[in-house]
């Protein structure tokens, strides 16, 4: 890694911002590093926390562990409930939208773009039931 | 898919950084990316092209 590049990874429930600002930076976790990495620049946290921290090789993630240990399927199950309040949103879009062409007197429109909204919602509980499944 | 992809300098497989981001916040020129799980990624450089239909966000780097 370059020296002037800074770059690391850590894993944590709550995310957060890094306002530069100068504050208080606490380590309470292991920090590893396998090369050389001077600094020039001041670099603060405003958030104490607790885990893992190791500075990654150009980012590359392929089977690197500096990420936290987050099982795949954790990871499978919060992107699908990420997809689908995705989708729920998408849902009402599209709702809005038909809405529009049904004020613009495009009622046949209105009346399709309304019945895909109503089988996307279908899928989208059905996977909804699949996560509850995986939740279970 | 509303999440993206971030790639530095340009988007190829070895250049990605990470996955499934859902913030990105660019301050005091460093970029701080944050995935659906809460895990972050800091970088220094500056965002240089964020392709929101194709999920894709392509920071400049200050080294490669």
């Amino acid at each position: 890694m370059n020296q002037n590049e800074h770059e690391y990874m850590h894993a944590h429930g709550i995310p957060h911002s890094h306002d530069g600002e100068g504050h208080e930076h606490h380590h309470d976790h292991e920090h590893h590093h396998d090369h050389e990495h001077p600094h020039d620049h001041e670099h603060h946290h405003d958030h104490p926390h607790d885990h893992d921290h190791a500075h990654c090789d150009q980012g590359s993630c392929a089977g690197c562990a500096g990420c936290g240990d987050v099982d795949p399927k954790t990871e499978l199950i919060a992107l699908m409930k990420y997809m689908v309040g995705h989708n729920a949103a998408h849902a009402n879009e599209l709702a809005q939208l038909a809405g529009k062409l049904q004020d613009m007197g495009e009622s046949v429109a209105y009346e399709q773009v309304m019945q895909a909204v109503s089988d996307f919602e279908k899928g989208n509980m059905r996977l909804s039931t699949v996560l509850a499944a995986l939740n279970a | 898919m509303c999440l993206s992809t971030v790639y530095k300098n340009e988007k190829t497989p070895e250049n990605e950084i990470l996955k499934n981001v859902m913030t990105i916040t660019c301050e005091n020129g460093f970029v701080t990316l944050t995935d659906i799980l809460g895990r972050e990624a800091v970088v220094e450089g500056e965002l240089l092209r964020a392709d929101l239909t194709g999920g894709t966000v392509v920071l400049r780097t200050k080294a490669s």
